[in-house]
This record gives C-alpha cells, structure tokens and sequence, in this order.
C-alpha cells in the first residue's frame, strides 16, 4: 500500500475535491484543521462538513489521519499530552477545540482538561472502537453508567433507557433476559453492539465510530449495519472504515483521505461509481501507484 | 552449535548426521544440567517442609492457640502462641491496610498519570529500590521514626514497619496490572463524557479486581513472614495485649527469640510458629496464583 511520489505531491497541492451538503444542514464543519502528534503533523488543512441526520464514512488507506480526524471530533485525544488540533471544528457553530478552559500543554493531574464543556460535548458525541469495550459490570450497568453521569432517573425510567437504547442497538432480543450478566460474557458482535447502545443511551447528537466492524464476522456485521442505519433517523453518524463495501453500503457521503489530508468529499452514490480524483480511482479500485 | 567450521550449507549426508549426533549430545547435556540445579532447589525446598511439618505438627495442640508464650523452663507442650497470633494477625491487619491504601493509589498514580512524568520515573525508581531493600534497615528506620520518640516499641511502629516493607510490592504490582487494561477501555469511559479520575474509580480498577487482590495476596505473604521490622520495633510481649500503642507479641519476633535458646518447650513452640507462618504465606501464594490464573482466562 504505498504511493508514489507524485500522488503525494498532487495529494499536498490539491484542494479538496467536495460536494458539500448545504450549510445549514451541518451538524459538524471542520475548517482548516491541522494536528499533531508532538512534533508531527499527522492532519493537514481538513475542510469536512457532517450533514445532519446522515452517515458519513472516512476511508482511505492505514495512516492517512481517518482514525486521527475522528478522535479530533470528541477531543478524546486529549488524554494523551503532546497531542494537539489547530483551527475549527464547528459543532452547531461553536468551536469544539476552544472548548478546553486550560491549555493543552497543562499537566493532565490537573484533572480540569476534561471538565465542564468537553465533557458535555462528549454527552453529545459519542464513540464506538475498534475493538469492543463493554465496561466490566452487567450488561444493564454497562448502559446505566453513561446515562447516571448526566441524569437523575427513577429504577423505572433507567429500566426504559436501556430497553429502548439496546432496541435501537438490535440487541435487545438477544440479552433481554440476562440484563444483570457481564457484558464481557457477550459475544464481540454483541460487545459492540452494547457499546452502540451504551452511547446513544446519553442521546448523543453525533455518534462516531472507528472501524466498529474490524473485528466482527460478516453476519454480526451486518447486524450492526441494519443498527446503524436505523439510528441514522435520530442521530448523525461518523465512521471511520477499511471495508469500502461497508461504506458504500451504509453511507450517505464519503470522505477518502490520504497522507493526513481529504483529498475527495462527495455524496456516496457518486464517490464510488465515478471518483473524481486519480488517487481515490486508484484506491477504490485496488490499484496503487 | 559448537562447531566453529564455517562451512557453507554442507549437504554431505555424512557430516550432517554428525553435526546432528553432536548437538544431540549437548542438549542431552544441557538438559541433564538444568535438571540437576531443578533437583537441589526441590531437594532444598522439601527439606524445609519437611523439617517444619515434621518438627511443627508434632508441637501443635489446641493449646497452642488458646495459650499465651510460657516463660522460660516450664514442662514440654505447656504455653502456645496465643499473644504472638493475635499480634502477627493484629500488625499485619493494621499494616495491610496502610500498604493497600498508600500502595493502589500510588500504583494508580504512575500507571495513569505518570507517563512522561519526570517525578514518576523518580518514584518508580525508588519504589524498585525500598522493594528490594533490606528489610532490617526498614525496621530501623521505622525504630527511629516511631520507637525512640515514644520511649519503646509499639504494635503501631511494628505495622508501620510492615506497612513499608509491603507498600512497594503492592505499588508495583497495582502499576503493573493497570496498565495491562487497554487504552480503548479508558478512552470509552472518557468518550461517554466521565473524568479520568470517575473511569479509573468505576471502569479500570474493577476490571482489574482480580489482579488488585493477586498484589495484594503477594503482599502479604511477604508481609506475614518479615521478622527484621519487627524486631526493634515491638519490643515483643510475653502477654497477651491488643493495645496497639504497647509492646506486642508477634510469630517471626517468637521464632527469633525461642528457636535459639536451650529451652525444648520454646524451640517446640518456635518450629509450631514457622509451620503456621509458612502455612500462611503458602496459602496467600497459592490462592494469588489461581486468582492470578482465573483471571487470564476471562
């Protein structure tokens, strides 16, 4: 998987090549973003809207910045020092990235980098990994927890939170009667489901996911996929994959990154039948430099 | 292997056979040796258990634990170690939870905060350091800090020093077992919009349950047979006291002071004090393995 030379230069002196969805159906609308881990630059210049109600899927190959551009969007990489994002990322307007109230370079025992706004932005976007991470209590506790950091409910309305968040997640039939059992008894496609409705239980806006269906089998894949499109009425999606079919499947626009910039952002339909640029041609095609 | 010829991928079948004949010599031999060294270190660690099985159980009755230490010279099988299980069990009780407390949060502290941490290296570096000191100096330092300004040895100061002696193994092993959790479970708790400090609290400690017991298990087998802290710090009882400002009575502090002495009912009751503090600390070992075992297989 490696490009020559001259698409990397195309790939520094292209502007992106969008049809982007009109403004005031932007939940999101990254401007000029660049980051860095420490000294290395890893994203450069990103220009990307989110529509509103719709999937968006990242793709592109390992190191292009997809997994990067979206842990951006949570500032979950603000748990790790030394990590840093320039310029906007709008969420209904409002810049996520002045969301911190302590610089970024402040020691994290501080315990005040997470605080206040960021962890209310993280009340409204969630995120799913890779790999899933059932927290290790019941499958009930597991979505309980999100949702305690945020309301005070009665036993009844918790116990309607989590029915109707693991409906949406397609996973209620399959533990209705083993709520109080670990979620580490659950199979992986389970695991992750749990971790879908785990986050949509705080009634995200945005819910992000990073190559949510890697480790999964193709059925417990699709499992998720019927999830997510149905979820797409009630929240924006994100997600990041390696598997084009998926993001063809499910998404609405598709965004192809390479060597940390977005080189094509098109609706799905179109992006894939007739990629506009050599890079992502050759990309979705198989074909590499 | 040790054929120093520097022939190139020689196929004659005559010298490949005897390459192969020579190297299956030196594994023989290699084998045999390790055997060997396997066979002492057993033959060494049954000769223990024999000798204390065989010299402890024929000293253990009932009154061994309902009796205090007798005095000198009285008749075989009378007196037992009442005082001395009481204070062991009281001391490490006491400095179990100091080392638990101080040793899970200074754990925590380096393995979730201490990455890139100028302070943390030192700490770590000096928590490997007192892990591996001589336990007789810890019980003179805990002397100087607790005995000489109270005018005499306490049960308190003999935890304490216990305490220290332990806190490193259970620092060492919270930080360790930590960081075994993957960096995705973190970030999930913290995706949901919870404080480092809620995830570390509600999500990492309790997946690491299994372990956190394990550590602090281990440190208490180490803790359960140190005699050197307890030796200055004590200054022994020969009653029975739960007072935990006053002189104490302990099992490694009996042994010391009974093992050596011409008295036969004292050194029947010294091999008893070794058999239950080996019992003890077998225990602790054996059910922080399984635990340590269980739990990999989740």
């Amino acid at each position: 998987m490696s490009f020559n030379e001259s698409q990397v230069d195309k790939a520094a002196g292209q502007a992106t090549v969008m049809v982007a969805p009109p403004a005031e159906n932007r939940v999101l609308d990254v401007r000029g973003l660049d980051f860095f881990y420490g000294k290395n630059q890893s994203l450069y210049g990103v220009d990307m809207p989110v529509e509103r109600n719709k999937i968006t899927a990242l793709i592109g190959p390992s190191g292009c910045g997809k997994s990067t551009l979206l842990r951006t969007l949570n500032r979950i990489y603000d748990l790790y020092p030394g990590q840093r994002a320039e310029g906007q990322i709008l969420f209904n307007g409002e810049n996520i990235l002045n969301a911190k109230d302590t610089p970024a370079d402040a020691g994290p025992a501080t315990g005040s980098r997470i605080g206040g706004d960021v962890a209310k932005l993280r009340a409204r976007i969630g995120m799913v990994f890779q790999r899933p991470t059932p927290f290790p209590m019941s499958i009930y506790e597991n979505i309980a927890f999100g949702v305690r950091l945020y309301r005070k409910v009665t036993k009844a309305e918790m116990d309607e939170i989590v029915e109707v968040s693991l409906t949406r997640a397609a996973l209620w039939d399959e533990v209705k009667d083993k709520l109080d059992k670990s979620g580490l008894g659950l199979s992986g496609g389970q695991q992750q489901r749990l971790c879908v409705a785990r986050g949509i239980a705080v009634q995200p806006e945005i819910l992000l996911l990073d190559e949510p269906a890697s480790a999964l089998d193709p059925l417990s894949t699709a499992k998720l996929e019927t999830a997510l499109m149905e979820l797409k009425d009630s929240l924006t999606i994100v997600i990041v994959t390696h598997n084009l079919q998926q993001a063809a499947r499910i998404s609405d626009h598709t965004g192809f990154m390479l060597l940390g910039r977005l080189i094509e952002f098109r609706p799905s339909s179109d992006a894939f039948v007739r990629p506009e640029t050599e890079a992502m041609r050759d990309y979705v095609t198989g074909r590499y430099g | 292997m040790a054929t120093t010829e520097n022939s190139p991928a020689n196929t004659l079948p005559g010298r490949t056979v005897d390459r192969y004949a020579r190297r299956k010599v030196i594994n023989y031999i290699f084998i045999a040796l390790t055997s060997v060294a396997t066979a002492i270190a057993i033959t060494a660690l049954v000769m223990i258990l024999y000798s204390l099985v065989a010299k402890g159980f024929s000293g253990l009755n009932l009154t061994v634990f309902t009796v205090d230490t007798p005095a000198g010279g009285e008749d075989l099988g009378s007196g037992g170690l009442r005082n001395a299980i009481v204070g062991s069990l009281l001391m490490c009780a006491m400095g179990m939870v100091l080392a638990l407390a101080i040793g899970i949060m200074a754990g925590t502290w380096l393995a979730e905060y201490g990455d890139g941490n100028k302070l943390a290296t030192a700490v770590r570096f000096l928590n490997d350091v007192l892990l591996s000191a001589p336990s007789i100096l810890i019980g003179l330092f805990a002397y100087e800090l607790f005995v000489v300004p109270f005018h005499g040895g306490s049960a308190i100061a003999g935890a304490i020093a216990l305490a220290i002696v332990t806190t490193p193994v259970v620092t060492r092993t919270t930080e360790d077992i930590l960081r075994l959790q993957s960096n995705q479970l973190r970030e999930a708790g913290v995706a949901l919009g919870a404080g480092k400090g809620l995830v570390i609290r509600s999500i990492i400690w309790r997946a690491s349950r299994t372990g956190l017991v394990t550590g602090g298990l281990l440190g208490f087998a180490r803790m359960s047979g140190e005699t050197a802290p307890l030796l200055f710090t004590t200054a022994g009882n020969q009653f029975f006291s739960m007072n935990v400002t006053q002189p104490i009575a302990s099992l490694p502090y009996t042994i010391a002071n009974f093992a050596l002495s011409a008295d036969d009912n004292w050194r029947r009751l010294a091999w008893v004090a070794s058999l239950l503090i080996a019992i003890a600390v077998l225990s602790a070992n054996i059910i922080g393995r399984q635990l340590a075992r269980g739990s990999q297989h989740k």
